[in-house]
């Protein structure tokens, strides 16, 4: 059975979606762990890691969520765990994980240093898990070459086998490869993959915005799959919401508040995704008949425009398991862009 | 009022009463004031004073006080605001007793120095001042009318203090065409010196004045007005009439407590908690007045509804139980009262229909039975004009009849509604002093006022016991956040302060790392509730600060990280201390219970149905502090989820007993630590009889200054 550490170089260069689009184009048996959680999800008294859990979820993997992280603040993992017994923990996980699967992927913390303090950096993985180290780099084009020659010149990768690097989010691949690819050959690294940026895949679902945003949602939760494409702050008069011509495209969401209510009226007339009521105001009875009757979810937060506002800008869309087109579009990335054999290979 | 304040007396009985401004000019209010003072009949000594000399209706004018001999016992001031000051000061020389400043221009125009000066002044020379901005003082037992407002004014039994100059001599008008005879009236205009404390202190002693009625726009000194209305309301009937209902309080307010005492919640609140009866209308306080100056004590709580008219004897019901009166319902004993008055197809069920064919023979014989009858307390008698029954024999019946009830001490009261003789029978009645009214809803406003008075009298007046509290160790608490430049307090202050008081919270510790977190919760045994301290995080549930019911160290591990990072990423400039372990209380009934510190009135407590939907709800009473424990109770039972800490549904009844304790506690913590402007316990769980309660969560807020 093969091991391969998915590590990025910097946050967000989607880990998690390679991890899922790489499994779907093995074909084959794939084993999934994350021993350092880093998207906190608290749901039943539980601590989860939101990629860990979607991607057992999506990979059907039968091991509780729970179970494939050893856990997520320094201070906890500190108090519990010295080298070698995280080290234990490591091969423990990694043998029930891997159990009877032809490739076991590794998702490691949120970029190269992360984890360090505790022995779950994605290089003492590696070497723990005795494990192939696959790097995904994403940025503008002078970062990536950067990151790449950084990494192999600086960082110290004795004892550990990095198969080679993938670019994601590339606005235009064939000019990147014909451009770049060369000046990472010649560092010595190999290029597995180069992969396109896809505007489908940053936009989020109302159900996670409702997640991210601890959101009450007060109607229309059947339409909590839809996705928000465009985002109007609703802070102006209901006349000139009516000009903007972002309130007139589809699948949009509106961030207003609850006493807004001929705005809001007005949102729930178009064709809108969701409506997300700052500052805690309840709106009238009647608009929450009304959205209940689109199916338009109506979200509720505590906080004002302003930072709700801020929150949702902030975001990174995570997929969710009821996003299936978009896992589809992930896998068929994997497949065209991805040496997924090379991968493969022992 | 200081110890070297002249008596009371001397402002409503003064000996001599000199007017400075006096005028011979009939256009001036300087003569208009003589004129009132000589045609009222005034007993005493009259001095105008003008420097330029001369004559106001035969009286030599004093060009200054010092050419007068003799003690001055009240000065009416009616010179510009200007030489008020000039003029006090000459007062003072000549040892006056009492100032009604009738001058305007003062703090209600923004000229707050110049008054505070002249009372200032006016105190440290043993002066007091009436005003200004006022009509004047008018007192029936010396026949002084020195107001500039009506010349007439009927003698009787109403005292009137009001607020407002221009309502109050209005208000002399309407008393003259109702006949409503005043013991006295007088203005307070801006309040600089006398209120109406000052004032209900004589008129409660007063013998002659049976009902007090008061018009307020603004309270200063509430604790002083809840001490004299609570004295007064003991001896006879106070009725208020509040406007300016200010919104400032609740704009203001940091706290349950305080938004959702809401814009006149707590002035309403202590009024019932003094006994007051509270007009919403002009036409309610002057017919209360009148009716509760005139009618005698019911000696029960038994009514019962005369009426030729179904539909009338309906409405009058509704009323009777919006006003709290007890209809009288022995079926059996209303039968054989009224069987003779009534005929077959009437009712002698209360309301006793003796229908329309009812003439002065049926109804002198209903009101007969009334009468004598000993189960019956009190009677309202209705009437819809009818071809059977004549006006004047009508009029002359109600008049009969009234009489023979004051007499057997029994009130009653006449609702009677018809054409043109009907009303002109109305007005005749009420120049009389007859209770008799046009409208039904008006006539049982009266009865009902009657009764809560009545009711009033009747409680037991119970003394404040003060809890004990230990206010060294609070003072340390509150010292320590003034010290931090904070005004509210951290959980650990704020259980040092609930233990000094005496209100039980759930065993807690305060955890700096996960480590010690963990040790907490083992020590104080599981299932524990987790939340983060932070000055910066005060509404801690937004930020993914809490986690209730961790059962096992596993959950609170995982909690502990939860909170950490929630709080971290939703409030990242926050100051994180650590994170408050406590043992997981089982809830039970939810309560809410508060104090602060009202601008007006001082320490005021609540109580209300309490958790997180409170201000949903509403569902809350105040009330003054200090009060006893049957006042508090009182308080409790007005909040409609009262039932629930009797036990609903099969439930045993909870510890109110704790529950009023609690709210004293508060009430007595907020008086006795003045830093403290709020307090509130949400939620107060109440467990069963003999369980006590538990303050699950307490929020403490400091003033602004010590």
């Amino acid at each position: 059975m093969k091991r391969i550490v998915v590590a990025s170089s910097r946050k967000s260069a989607g880990k998690t979606s390679l991890v899922l689009g790489m499994a779907r184009a093995m074909g084959g048996s794939v084993g999934y762990m994350k021993p350092l959680g880093d998207r906190l999800l608290y749901r039943k008294k539980r601590l989860w890691d939101y990629d860990a859990a979607l991607v057992t979820r999506l990979l059907d993997l039968g091991h509780a969520e729970d179970e494939i992280t050893i856990g997520f603040e320094r201070v906890k993992l500190r108090y519990m765990y010295d080298r070698d017994t995280t080290a234990r923990k490591v091969l423990d996980i990694a043998a029930r994980t891997g159990e009877g699967k032809d490739v076991l992927l590794i998702e490691a913390g949120a970029d190269l240093s992360a984890g360090s303090s505790v022995f779950l950096d994605p290089i003492e993985l590696a070497r723990t898990l005795d494990a192939s180290l696959v790097v995904l780099v994403t940025g503008t084009v002078d970062s990536v070459v950067d990151d790449v020659a950084f990494i192999k010149r600086h960082v110290n990768l004795s004892g550990v086998r990095l198969d080679g690097v993938v670019f994601n989010k590339i606005p235009d691949v064939a000019d990147f490869k014909d451009t770049q690819v060369a000046d990472v050959t010649a560092l010595g690294v190999d290029v597995l993959g180069v992969l396109p940026y896809k505007e489908e895949l940053t936009h989020a679902s109302i159900r996670f915005l409702a997640d991210v945003l601890f959101a009450r949602v007060i109607a229309g939760e059947g339409g909590l799959d839809k996705v928000a494409r465009h985002i109007l702050v609703a802070a102006m008069s209901t006349e000139s919401a009516l000009r903007d011509p972002v309130f007139h495209k589809p699948e949009k969401l509106i961030i207003t508040s609850g006493d807004r209510s001929d705005l809001v009226l007005a949102a729930l007339d178009t064709n809108t995704s969701a409506i997300v009521l700052a500052n805690n105001i309840l709106p009238p009875p009647i608009i929450v008949a009304k959205a209940t009757e689109r199916n338009i979810p109506v979200l509720l937060v505590p906080t004002d425009t302003f930072k709700t506002a801020k929150q949702i800008d902030d975001m990174e869309a995570l997929l969710t398991r009821e996003e299936t087109g978009k896992l589809d579009l992930l896998a068929s990335l994997a497949s065209r862009h991805v040496d997924v054999a090379r991968l493969m290979a022992p | 009022m200081t110890t070297d304040s002249p008596d009371i007396r001397f402002l409503f009985e003064p000996r001599s009463t000199a007017v400075i401004g006096a005028s011979s000019d009939r256009g001036k209010i300087g003569f208009k004031l003589v004129e009132n003072i000589v045609s009222g009949g005034y007993e005493g000594r009259i001095i105008p004073v003008n420097p330029k000399g001369g004559e106001v209706l035969g009286l030599p004018m004093h060009t200054s006080l010092d050419d007068v001999d003799g003690p001055i016992d009240l000065a009416t001031l009616a010179v510009p605001a200007r030489m008020v000051f000039d003029t006090v000061r000459q007062c003072a020389a000549r040892q006056v007793k009492y100032l009604s400043i009738v001058t305007s221009g003062f703090s209600e125009v923004g000229n707050s120095d110049e008054e505070r000066k002249i009372v200032a002044f006016a105190r440290s020379h043993g002066m007091r001042v009436l005003g200004p901005n006022i009509f004047g003082i008018y007192s029936a037992p010396v026949r002084i009318n020195a107001t500039f407002g009506p010349k007439e004014i009927v003698r009787g039994n109403v005292a009137i203090i009001t607020q407002s100059g221009a309502l109050g001599i209005a208000m002399i008008g309407r008393t003259a065409v109702e006949n409503v005879g005043l013991s006295a009236i007088v203005s307070v205009g801006n309040k600089s010196d006398i209120d109406e404390a000052d004032l209900l202190a004589y008129l409660v002693a007063h013998e002659d004045t049976r009902v007090i009625m008061l018009y307020i726009e603004g309270v200063g000194s509430g604790q002083r007005l809840v001490d004299a209305l609570k004295a007064a309301t003991r001896v006879k009937p106070v009725v208020v009439i509040k406007s300016g209902r200010s919104r400032r309080g609740a704009v203001a307010a940091a706290s349950h407590t305080g938004s959702l005492a809401g814009a006149d919640g707590i002035f309403d609140a202590i009024m019932r908690q003094c006994g007051v009866l509270r007009a919403e209308s002009l036409d309610d306080a002057f017919n209360w007045c009148k009716f509760l100056a005139d009618s005698p004590v019911p000696p029960g709580e038994n009514t019962v509804i005369v009426t030729n008219g179904g539909g009338v004897g309906v409405m009058a019901t509704d009323a009777s139980e919006k006003h709290g009166i007890e209809l009288y319902d022995d079926a059996a004993s209303l039968k054989a009262c009224f069987k003779a008055a009534t005929p077959d197809f009437g009712s002698t069920k209360n309301p006793v229909d003796i229908t329309g064919q009812a003439g002065a023979r049926e109804y002198t014989l209903a009101l007969d039975a009334a009468l004598e009858a000993k189960s019956i307390h009190s009677v309202m008698a209705l009437y819809c004009e009818t071809a059977l029954f004549d006006v004047d024999a009508l009029v002359a019946l109600i008049r009969e009849n009234c009489a023979r009830y004051r007499n057997a001490g029994k009130p009653i009261l006449f609702s009677i509604i018809g054409g043109a003789k009907v009303e002109a029978a109305i007005s005749r009645l009420k120049t009389e002093r007859v209770p008799v009214f046009g409208d039904v809803y008006a006539a049982v406003s009266c009865m009902g006022a009657l009764y809560r008075h009545t009711r009033h009298l009747a409680e037991k007046e119970r003394p404040v016991v003060e809890p004990d509290i230990d206010v060294a160790a609070v003072e340390e608490m509150v010292a320590r956040a003034r010290r931090d430049n904070r005004q509210f307090l951290l959980p650990a202050e704020a259980h040092g302060i609930m233990k000094a008081v005496g209100i039980r919270m759930p065993a807690t510790a305060i955890a700096r790392n996960l480590d010690e977190a963990v040790r907490a919760a083992d020590a104080i045994g599981y299932p524990v509730v987790m939340k983060v301290i932070s000055k910066d995080i005060i509404h801690k549930s937004d930020f993914g600060g809490v986690a209730l019911d961790l059962v096992d160290r596993g959950e609170v591990i995982d909690a502990f990280q939860a909170i950490m990072h929630a709080c971290r990423s939703k409030a990242p400039t926050a100051h994180i201390e650590g994170v408050e372990v406590s043992e997981m209380v089982q809830f039970k009934t939810e309560t809410i219970v508060g104090a602060r510190r009202d601008r007006a009135f001082g320490p005021v407590v609540m109580f209300g149905l309490g958790g997180i939907y409170v201000e949903v709800m509403k569902d809350v009473a105040f009330r003054a502090y200090p009060l006893n424990a049957s006042e508090a109770l009182h308080m409790v039972k007005e909040t409609r989820s009262y039932p629930l800490l009797l036990g609903v549904r099969g439930e045993k009844r909870k510890d109110i007993d704790a529950v009023v304790d609690t709210v004293i506690r508060l009430g007595a913590l907020v008086r006795r630590v003045p830093a403290i402007s709020d307090i509130e316990l949400n939620p107060l769980v109440v467990y069963e009889v003999g369980s006590g309660v538990k303050a699950l969560d307490v929020r403490i807020l400091l003033s602004s200054q010590e």
